[in-house]
């Protein structure tokens, strides 16, 4: 603006905390030094619950801010060629990318994107962790590990620890060990995990399942910041190893994730109550396809699927869970919403960035486009950083304390 | 949306006079979509003149270009609405100037137009989201109050916001 310096303004405060609402923490923690009044104006807000919804519910509904997602990739680094090649072990490491997409102008063929690199906050204190060293701290390997987000917060989830992470509020913290420590002891229980929000109770919980020799669900609740052992009901044995390791989305307190069996392709999806604690199975509108992917979308959870065959002409279907059954009946039903005549190249649904704008995968690591629901356009998405991704995920910037109590 | 402007009669019109004598005649399935209007219609019932001693004419009339843009995308149907009301919103704050956000922010204020304040002061967000604090001093007309040592203690805890 070019007036910017000649002109003023008095605003109510009452404004002010509007405008507060739709601000990125960074910038609230920064305006902290304006002065006294909104330092301390800041100060309260962002520890009253209910300004902290009223800012997640703006991010999540903002229209003049870009959109971000969250990308971990593996990188290798350049062996320098005076280093004698025994030392292979160091040559990898891990990149945690917040990609910023800004859908300013609808009428451009191609989407910009920018990325900026996030330093894990150390939850053991002080400082940042790089990709590596989180792992290391995690006592994981990459492909043990599981991140998941919620309202800004990311759950990374490995088979012996889980940490909660809010990386616009750079705190990070540990959860307590699950009261079977036995399980942690032994390297070949492999849990599945789940992580959402519950409304009912207003809490964020972590959901583990083992089931080894021995059947194990737990849950933590962060308001009490504890680990409870749940009964469930049915039947484990069975079931359970069909669970797909990677949970696909928490929507109003319902967790849920595919299941298949090895190379066998099931029909159903699993859900699980955070509230209620129960499971239930949900049939698919049809046999599940290899490229799949669960997304809320327009205040629903949708299934959206491809093939993924090289020659890509069969469309990519998009169905939407009826409101009434939210996951909870056994008996839920799909409304196909729509379907997607792909371009050349285009194979697998990723997820949305936009209410309206859903991003696919190509043959390649380097190829991406958004279709977008209303114009019906697809438009190229450059990401300079996509090659050798592990996960890519939405995320919101929010105010949700991971230390929060009650 | 408003519940009233369906279950009243949709062609009643409102005159509005804003503080420099400009009026404006306007459905009032429109005008009620400010929270301070739909009061003034259902306490004073009849009453088809409201003045608007707080808003000045210019100003009025960008608040009713967005509620009528409002009422009417609202009446077609559901589907794919908000998204075209997102559309339009982006349009009709992207060149808004400083001195225009800020009145019309106050004149939104003042009629209680819930949504368009939820809009600009969206708009104000990201207009300032990225400046430093002196820049945002000058803007918002204040002066630091803090005593010495004070702002540095506050930079010093917050260091990853300046960063």
């Amino acid at each position: 603006m070019a007036a910017m310096s000649s002109c003023s303004y008095d605003v109510p405060e009452a404004m002010v905390v509007e405008i507060f609402s739709w601000l990125p923490p960074k910038s609230l923690n920064r305006f902290k030094c304006v002065c006294k009044s909104w330092n301390s104006l800041v100060t309260s807000l962002t520890s009253n619950p209910a300004f902290v919804a009223k800012h997640l519910r703006n991010a999540h509904n903002n229209v003049l801010s870009p959109k971000s997602l969250l990308i971990l990739r593996e990188y290798w680094i350049p062996t320098p060629v005076f280093v004698p090649s025994d030392s292979h072990d160091d040559m990898y490491d891990l990149n945690l990318l917040l990609l910023n997409l800004s859908n300013d102008d609808g009428e451009k063929e191609e989407i910009h994107s920018s990325d900026e690199e996030l330093r894990v906050d150390n939850p053991l204190g002080g400082g940042y962790l790089s990709g590596i060293e989180c792992f290391q701290m995690m006592e994981t390997a990459i492909f043990g590990a599981m991140f998941y987000h919620c309202d800004g917060i990311i759950c990374f989830a490995a088979p012996r620890k889980t940490m909660l992470w809010n990386p616009a509020l750079h705190k990070s913290k540990l959860l307590p060990l699950p009261t079977h420590a036995y399980h942690f002891q032994v390297n070949r229980a492999v849990a599945r995990t789940g992580f959402g929000y519950d409304p009912v109770d207003s809490d964020y919980k972590v959901l583990r399942m083992w089931f080894d020799d021995i059947e194990l669900i737990e849950i933590y609740s962060l308001n009490t910041d504890t680990y409870r052992e749940i009964k469930v009901g049915f039947d484990k044995r069975r079931d359970c190893n069909k669970v797909e390791h990677k949970m696909q989305v928490c929507h109003q307190g319902i967790c849920y994730w595919f299941l298949s069996e090895g190379e066998n392709v099931t029909n159903m999806i699993l859900s699980f109550d955070l509230h209620a604690e129960k499971f239930h199975f949900i049939l698919l509108p049809g046999p599940m396809k290899p490229c799949k992917t669960l997304e809320v979308w327009n205040d629903s959870v949708a299934y959206i699927s491809s093939s993924g065959c090289r020659g890509g002409t069969e469309p990519i279907e998009m169905w939407v869970m009826e409101c009434c059954s939210r996951g909870v009946s056994d008996s839920s039903s799909w409304i196909k919403y729509l379907s997607i005549v792909p371009q050349a190249g285009v194979l697998r649904p990723l997820t949305f960035w936009e209410s309206d704008e859903l991003l696919l995968g190509g043959t390649n690591d380097e190829f991406f486009v958004s279709y977008n629901l209303r114009t019906q356009k697809f438009r190229k998405l450059v990401i300079h950083r996509a090659n050798r991704m592990l996960y890519l995920g939405s995320y919101v910037e929010s105010l949700v304390s991971v230390n929060r109590r009650g | 949306m408003s519940s009233s402007s369906t279950t009243t009669t949709t062609t009643r019109l409102l005159m509005l006079k804003a503080s420099d004598g400009v009026t404006f005649e306007v459905e009032e399935a429109v005008a009620t979509k400010l929270g301070a209007i739909n009061n003034m219609v259902e306490e004073e019932g009849s009453e088809d003149l409201i003045c608007l001693p707080n808003v000045n004419g210019k100003f009025l009339g960008m608040v009713l270009e967005w509620c009528k843009k409002h009422a009417n995308n609202n009446t077609n149907s559901d589907k794919g609405n908000d998204e075209v009301n997102k559309w339009w919103d982006k349009e009709f704050v992207m060149d808004l100037d400083q001195n225009t956000l800020y009145h019309l922010l106050m004149a939104a204020d003042y009629l209680s137009g819930t949504e368009l304040v939820d809009l600009l002061t969206e708009k104000v967000a990201s207009m300032i989201r990225g400046k430093k604090v002196e820049e945002i001093r000058e803007t918002f007309k204040i002066k630091s109050d803090f005593l010495p040592g004070q702002e540095e203690e506050i930079r010093k805890k917050n260091s990853w916001a300046f960063e």
